[in-house]
């Protein structure tokens, strides 16, 4: 096989240019003196400090943190046993329902979600006494619920790849269902547990749309915080936030490739 | 068949029982399946119904701002459908406009993004595996990062006195700066950057897959590269355009970040509308009526989404 | 073939008194409309090699897993050892496979995936090594008990697969396709290993196979398979020789085929009439079929003779053109031509480096063969 045109190379270029010059924008006016975000007024690490002295963004992240992680753990558990029942089992009555609904919020816009799940949290609180008022808890739910649909299509992937006689050599070998599920699937498939759950954790500390109809008083999100500071206009702190967290992802994903390597060359 | 007794006498009892539970039906399985179908019912499937129940009530000042549809009085249930939401939105010209609006840009922008992406995609398919992975990976890096970010640092590139602007004067190409930021413009730059990586993904899944001997057979029979790529890989990566363009479209039409952050005063977009009949107005059914609404435009797209991504499994298998 | 005289004791399928291991009863097996499986019935004996052979799709894959209890019966009974299977979990049968992707556990060691079943049964851990490494000792595999299954070959990883589905001694051990995954070197000194094991253990054999060289060299017997039915069973010898219809007869080995009808029955020799053979053909084994009725001969290449001059010996002798010669080294495979339109296929061993140019294209030549050579096949 040729390699790739001219054209397709100089049309890869404009494409991840636009792609990361807004990113590397992010990370090189983070490091402006300047308060006016585009004029560059010097080296300076002073928004950083300024970050780190901002208490509302600091309980912000800590907040979305804590619901990223127990979101992305939840939505793992669900995702993992849809993905399983739907790949494995036969058929069942509720199959084509199942099935609609792990892929349906993929492709739901976020403020039908957002919307809906606050309207049913009223109606059951109103029904039932539960959830009573709404905050962390809430947005631990809507979050597990959406990020469960996103573990399931990289688990399903994993499954279906996966030899079926792994397992039937295993139930062939004397062990149990749910033993051969713990023994052999589970091991198998962690890569993609791994991956399914930072896809999660990623979408939980990203979501502005959905927490915000979900939270209540007291428990607002890192990005509800960015938006409310951002929409009054350019604010170089939000900058050095992003480096972080472009740095952060960056190192991660660094980390997962040299990891990957070294599997591959052990294989 | 006097036997048949002798040999259920020798089955373990654990497997005794568990052959009676089958055949009353009962499986452990079943306790397995109602783990993720309740979850979902409840917080997924429910919440419409929820949603669908309340657009057709009526607002009030009262917590939760809308009264009952259905009541019991004297003894009997008596119910109050009302149609007056969705009335309301078809005669109000401001929420036609809004969907039509919604519709146009996110179909623009699902365009452009093809254009864009559709090489991007297919030279990535095309690279050497090493390179490969490594754009794939440049790919898929800026979702990582957080999106709200991502649309906030083009600002920096449209406004006024910002990067472009400053590029262009004293580049001597323009006196006066572009407006751009707070222009409809501005919007689909925002969601062509937004969501350019699900476009590219799954045409790169496809392409990936179509095999090089292909285009060497047409070759061999006289195509020129143009004329192979019209007639062999466009149709062949048809379910992948149409899974990609569906992944970019049907987000971008309920999209609110980008217009809130980018767009402006005149960008008319049915998400924001939901947002701020929402948490402004505080009308929740008018907001539900709006939710439902933009459901059934999204109904078509959705199917197209649906099948295109099943054509491309059974390709896959 | 060494089952020629055997007696009852190495042939119990001969001796009426002697009671099959596993009985496989009138089986269906449906998927949907589809029937895959179709009314099977089969008795297999302690100790027998025995091969369900057949093309893709013929059904005995799915037979192999009803066996093992992957797949329900839609109708039928399978008995192993006295037991009927009905609804008995693969775990819990005393049965054990050996896949054809080897199904290796890919997170574990060697030793691990061989010792998996045995701590299944809780055995205690002193007697789970034990048997383990005696297991990695007999198929040789000693220095390799901490390797992964990807750092192995694949003759490596189908011992591996082996061991692990016989080191629980399983009364009934299922092979699918067990060399396929094999190249034709390996494949075939594996072959006497693996025969060589089961003679050692001792367990009973099943195995799939879509290979006839590797169903004739493992087997005690052979069920040929197609379209979900068994349509003969009987020891490689049986099945080459006395082939019971047109489909054995052509699945297995090469034959040629002549129609006809029977002009002569006698007890101990047939007649019958072809148009595509200028003479009548004689058959030295009695049918049970009565004069003008259509029937089938099949003939092997290897049993025809070819000649420039006549054969008088011969009991049936064509005349005809050589069409077509296809020089194999240890023989010659020659297309002949008959006045009939007709073409056979004569096999003639080259015992003589020159022996394969003395017939060439256009030669006239005589085809013949003995009565005992041909044998009349159902259609």
């Amino acid at each position: 096989m040729r390699g790739p045109s001219t054209f397709l190379k100089v049309m890869g270029l404009v494409g991840f240019i636009f792609l990361y010059a807004p990113i590397i924008s992010l990370v090189v006016y983070s490091f402006n003196e300047s308060k006016l975000v585009t004029v560059w007024g010097g080296f300076s690490t002073k928004w950083y400090v300024e970050l780190f002295r901002d208490p509302q963004i600091l309980e912000a992240a800590w907040v979305s943190l804590k619901i990223a992680f127990i979101s992305a753990t939840l939505a793992i558990i669900i995702g993992t046993v849809a993905s399983f029942v739907l790949i494995r089992f036969k058929k069942f009555r509720s199959k084509a329902l199942l099935s609609m609904m792990i892929t349906a919020p993929l492709v739901m816009p976020e403020v039908i979600i957002g919307l809906s799940l606050l309207l049913l949290f009223v109606a059951m609180e109103n029904l039932i006494g539960w959830p009573s008022g709404r905050g962390m808890l809430t947005i631990i739910i809507a979050h597990a619920t959406f990020g469960s649909a996103y573990a399931a299509v990289v688990i399903q992937s994993r499954l279906v790849d996966m030899d079926l006689s792994i397992e039937e050599a295993a139930l062939d070998l004397g062990a149990k269902p749910l033993r051969v599920f713990f023994d052999i699937t589970l091991p198998i498939i962690a890569p993609a547990l791994m991956s399914g759950w930072l896809l999660s954790f990623t979408l939980s500390l990203d979501d502005l749309v959905i927490a915000s109809f979900v939270s209540g008083p007291g428990a607002s999100t890192l990005p509800m915080v960015i938006f409310s500071k951002v929409r009054l206009g350019v604010s170089p702190d939000v900058n050095a936030l992003a480096t972080i967290i472009i740095g952060i992802v960056s190192l991660g994903i660094i980390v997962a490739a040299l990891q990957m390597n070294r599997g591959k060359k052990n294989g | 068949m006097n036997r048949a007794p002798d040999i259920e006498s020798k089955l373990p009892a654990g497997q005794f029982i568990g052959r009676i539970l089958n055949r009353f039906g009962f499986r452990g399985r079943g306790l397995v399946i109602a783990i993720p179908t309740l979850w979902l019912l409840v917080f997924f499937l429910i919440p419409f119904l929820v949603v669908a129940k309340i657009s057709l009530s009526e607002a009030a000042i009262a917590r939760p701002p809308y009264l009952p549809i259905w009541e019991w009085s004297d003894g009997f249930l008596s119910f109050s459908f009302n149609f007056g939401n969705y009335m309301f939105l078809f005669e109000d010209p401001l929420y036609l406009s809004a969907y039509m609006e919604s519709v146009k840009i996110a179909g623009v922008a699902t365009i452009i993004a093809l254009l864009l992406g559709y090489p991007m995609a297919y030279l990535i398919a095309r690279s050497a595996p090493n390179t490969r992975n490594l754009l794939l990976m440049l790919v898929i890096l800026p979702f990582w990062t957080s999106f709200l970010l991502r649309v906030y640092a083009w600002i920096g590139f449209l406004k006024s006195n910002g990067i472009i602007n400053n590029f262009l004067m004293s580049m001597g190409v323009i006196d006066e700066p572009f407006v751009m930021l707070q222009t409809d413009f501005a919007v689909y730059v925002g969601i062509v950057y937004t969501y350019l990586p699900f476009m590219i993904l799954p045409l790169y899944a496809n392409l990936v897959k179509l095999d090089p001997s292909y285009l060497e057979a047409a070759s061999d029979l006289g195509a020129r590269p143009i004329v192979s790529f019209f007639t062999v890989t466009l149709p062949l990566s048809m379910s992948g355009i149409i899974a990609g363009c569906m992944l970019v479209f049907i987000p971008a039409v309920g999209e609110f970040v980008v217009p809130a952050l980018l767009g402006g005063p005149d960008t008319l977009m049915i998400g924001s509308i939901l947002w701020n009949e929402f948490f402004s107005n505080r009308d929740w059914p008018i907001a539900s009526a709006v939710a439902i609404v933009m459901l059934f435009v999204l109904v078509v797209p959705i199917m197209l989404l649906r099948r295109a991504q099943a054509a491309e499994q059974e390709a896959a298998s | 073939m060494s089952h020629e005289n055997a007696t009852p004791d190495t042939q119990p399928w001969n001796d009426p008194k002697a009671v099959p291991f596993l009985q496989v009863k009138n089986v269906t097996k449906k998927f949907g409309t589809f029937t895959a499986v179709s009314d099977v019935s089969l008795d297999v004996y302690k100790g027998e090699i025995f091969c369900l052979l057949g093309g893709s799709g013929c059904g005995k894959s799915t037979l192999l897993r009803m066996l093992s209890g992957f797949e329900d019966v839609t109708s039928g009974q399978i008995i192993i050892d006295g037991q009927d299977q009905a609804g008995v979990a693969p775990y819990a049968r005393q049965t054990n496979m050996m896949f054809q992707s080897y199904a290796l556990f890919p997170h574990m060691t060697v030793e691990k995936n061989i010792a998996y079943g045995l701590k299944r049964d809780g055995l205690p851990r002193d007697e789970v090594a034990v048997r383990v490494s005696e297991m990695i000792s007999l198929v040789q595999l000693d220095k390799f008990a901490n390797r992964k299954p990807h750092q192995l070959s694949g003759g490596q990883q189908q011992r591996v697969a082996l061991a692990r589905s016989l080191v629980k001694k399983p009364k009934l051990l299922m092979l699918d396709e067990p060399l396929g995954a094999l190249d034709k070197k390996l494949r075939e000194e594996t072959q006497f290993e693996l025969m060589e094991i089961q003679e050692n253990l001792g367990v009973t054999f099943v195995v799939v196979t879509h290979d006839q060289e590797e169903a004739m060299t493992l087997s005690s017997r052979i069920g040929v398979m197609t379209d979900g039915q068994i349509v003969q069973t009987g020891t490689p010898h049986e099945i080459y020789e006395y082939p019971a219809n047109r489909f054995v007869a052509d699945f297995i080995g090469s034959v040629n085929i002549f129609e006809g009808r029977i002009v002569e029955d006698e007890v101990d020799y047939v007649v019958v009439q072809s148009r595509e053979t200028n003479t009548d053909i004689f058959v030295a084994h009695g049918v049970s079929g009565t004069v003008g009725q259509k029937v089938a001969i099949a003939v092997r290449p290897e049993k025809m003779t070819i000649s420039k001059d006549p054969l008088p010996d011969m009991r049936n002798v064509i005349k005809g053109t050589i069409a077509e010669v296809a020089y194999m080294g240890n023989r010659s495979v020659y297309q002949v031509q008959l006045e009939s339109g007709k073409r056979v296929r004569v096999a003639h061993p080259n015992r003589t480096r020159r022996g394969a140019h003395t017939l060439t294209w256009e030669d006239e030549v005589y085809v013949g063969w003995a009565g005992q050579a041909g044998v009349v096949v159902s259609q």
